[in-house]
């Protein structure tokens, strides 16, 4: 098992996973673009 | 690079991210439910970990271990579920619940007492299979017929699942928590049916369970975070809503200010008095200084406390509008009037409050005084004006008792001197002299009352007295013009309200004018008509006369200042008259007689209607 993978996975599990919350959270209130910026951050 | 460590890492990560998150919202909002959810996702996490780990072990004997200790974190989803459907839905049947932990715990107690572990009686070995283009093992051996109990607690939980999402449906307002509840139960029908399939060696698959219960970790943390997000959403309502109070507040602080008027809020259940700045800062109280009845009545002129209690009191128990003007005493002491109105309100509670508004009215009400003071100097002097008329008359009113007096004493001091007086008619002679003595005492005393200059006195009177003492006043006048006076005053009349010493003038300039109409009349057509009786539940007094009347133009004109028909008047009785009357509440007006002549009346409030 390479710790290398398993480090990047979680790395981009976390990432996924806020991503998710936060559009979730978005969709419910547009307005909160605040909530938009950080998901674009987490994609880059 | 491994798809199974990709794919096994990144469900594992993203159920402790979704652990760590609601592990902070739970220490924050102290719910039982955030708490539930991170700890089914830290077990969900840990169980990821031992199915990543087993597919990768090519050694049978790992395979058994992880196999027994897989069993723990399941246990651990189980009763979380449980108990999260308890505390977060509200619903489910607990017998089904409890059913369904017990049946995970026998599973897990007997994993820990049987060998290999609970699901298999016998593991020969690991079988190396293809997996997304890698390698992984899986477990080889004899499966046991325990794993059939395994299924039936799992169903045990799918029952206890599907019968709470039915439950919250039902109730409208857990819909959304319902749909939820259908997922989680999807997902664990899936790790049920995937896990049995597996281990009985039907699919090919590894372990991947902490797939599927990623799944239901998402859904309780979904159901969760709708809740979180309707709380923000609320607070962020809260505080615009609390902006546009401020600022309306405000606004209406500024209205207030412009207008001189202070709101002011009272709460019958706490006795707690609110005031808006201008009359806290009127009366001395600090911004954010909480007023008490005691507090607030201490403000007040201790003249007008307890009319001011009893009125609001009043308000309140008789939930009606309260009306009123008192005097508040200043913070640098000075004397300030409040002219105060609000009404009776049921607060958000029920309770009963009392709401409105107060204006400084000092300078209107010290306009009104000396409007009243100026009222009382004129109707003084007219009475003073009046009296120096009659002096003539009253001047032979108080001589008669004089003269009596005089000849009465002289008799006595003949009788004495002559032979020491016949003790009989020594005391009718002191009879006689007390008599005069008293009716001369009784014309200085009627003269005093009429001079007396001081404040009104609204009071209780007998109206048939007081217009029969002013005739009294008067009997040397009427006499002197020979009047003859026709006077119906009935001493069973109501009480009426007035000021004694005024309804006397009133009376005295009206028979006076009524005596100056009739100068010219002979005689036997000097008649005056003097008569009190009970009017439109008040009293009403009519003085009338025999004189040549009044035309249609001096009757628009009668009661104005400096009108007069008298060749040497000043023109200022009736016109006082008819400010007494309205004083009292009452009317004052003339009319001609139709066979001649003219009546004056005037009406006044009786006692009680004046309660009423």
């Amino acid at each position: 098992m390479s710790w290398i993978t398993v480090a990047w996975s979680v790395a981009i599990g976390i990432c996924m996973t806020l991503t998710v919350i936060h559009l979730s959270v978005f969709t419910e209130r547009r307005s909160r673009v605040a909530n938009n910026a950080e998901t674009e951050a987490v994609f880059g | 690079m491994s798809w199974p460590t990709v794919v096994w890492a990144m469900g594992a990560s993203a159920c402790l991210t979704l652990s760590a998150i609601h592990l902070v919202i739970g220490l924050r909002r102290l719910t039982p439910a955030n708490f539930l959810v991170f700890a089914t996702g830290l077990a969900v996490a840990t169980l990821a970990g031992f199915e990543l780990v087993l597919m990768k072990s090519p050694v049978p004997e790992e395979h058994a271990r992880l196999l027994r200790w897989v069993h723990v974190p399941i246990a651990v989803i189980v009763i979380c579920l449980v108990l999260f459907v308890w505390t977060h839905v509200w619903s489910g049947r607990r017998w089904l619940g409890w059913m369904a932990i017990g049946g995970r715990a026998l599973c897990l107690v007997l994993n820990f007492l049987v060998q290999p572990n609970f699901n298999y009686s016998r593991i020969s070995g690991a079988r190396p299979v293809r997996f997304f283009g890698e390698t992984i093992f899986l477990t080889v051996g004899t499966v046991s017929p325990r794993g059939l109990l395994g299924l039936l607690s799992s169903f045990l939980l799918i029952a206890f699942l599907a019968d709470a999402t039915r439950a919250a449906w039902r109730r409208r307002e857990r819909r959304p928590t319902a749909l939820v509840g259908a997922s989680i139960t999807v997902f664990m029908t899936f790790v049920a049916v995937l896990t049995f399939f597996t281990i009985q060696g039907v699919l090919t698959l590894p372990f991947m369970i902490s797939l599927c219960y990623l799944g239901v970790v998402a859904a309780m943390g979904y159901e969760l975070g709708f809740d979180v997000v309707r709380v923000s959403q609320l607070g962020e309502e809260l505080k615009a809503s609390e902006v546009a109070r401020r600022e309306s507040e405000k606004r209406m602080s500024l209205a207030a200010a412009a207008a001189g008027v202070e709101f002011w809020h009272f709460d019958a259940s706490t006795g707690e008095y609110w005031i808006s700045e201008k009359g806290r800062s009127l009366r001395g109280f600090g911004r954010e200084e909480r007023i008490d009845a005691q507090h607030f009545f201490d403000s007040v002129h201790p003249e007008d406390r307890e009319p001011l209690r009893a009125a609001l009191e009043s308000a309140i128990r008789k939930e009606e509008p309260f009306e009123g003007e008192y005097r508040v005493v200043g913070a640098g002491g000075e004397t300030v009037w409040v002219a105060s109105r609000g009404s009776v309100e049921a607060g958000p509670d029920g309770r009963r409050q009392l709401r409105g508004t107060s204006a400084d009215v000092t300078r209107r009400k010290v306009a009104e005084l000396e409007v009243v003071r100026n009222r009382l100097e004129l109707a003084h002097l007219s009475r003073v004006t009046l009296l120096g008329e009659l002096s003539g008359s009253l001047a032979h009113e108080i001589n008669q008792p004089l003269a009596a007096i005089l000849s009465n004493a002289q008799a006595g001091q003949q009788l004495l001197s002559r032979d020491g007086g016949n003790s009989e008619e020594i005391r009718e002679i002191f009879a006689d002299i007390v008599a005069a003595d008293m009716r001369a005492s009784e014309v200085i005393r009627g003269l005093r009352a009429l001079l007396k200059k001081g404040e009104v006195e609204l009071k209780p009177l007998r109206i048939s007295e007081v217009v029969q003492d002013a005739l009294d006043l008067l009997r040397s006048d009427l006499l002197y013009r020979r009047v003859n006076v026709f006077a119906q005053l009935p001493r069973d009349l109501p009480a009426a309200i007035g000021d004694r010493t005024q309804i006397q003038q009133v009376v005295v300039n009206l028979v006076t004018n009524a005596c100056d109409a009739m100068d010219g009349n002979e005689d036997r057509e000097r008649w005056l008509s003097v008569r009190a009786a009970a009017h439109e539940g008040g009293l009403l007094v009519a003085v009338g006369d025999r004189g040549p009347g009044f035309s249609a133009e001096e009757s628009e004109r009668l009661f104005d200042p400096f009108f007069t028909t008298k060749p040497h008047g000043l023109g200022l009785g009736l016109a006082v008259c008819r400010t007494i009357v309205s004083a009292h509440g009452g009317r004052l007006w003339a009319m001609n007689n139709p066979a001649g002549g003219a009546t004056f009346q005037f009406t006044l409030r009786a006692q009680r209607a004046a309660n009423e």
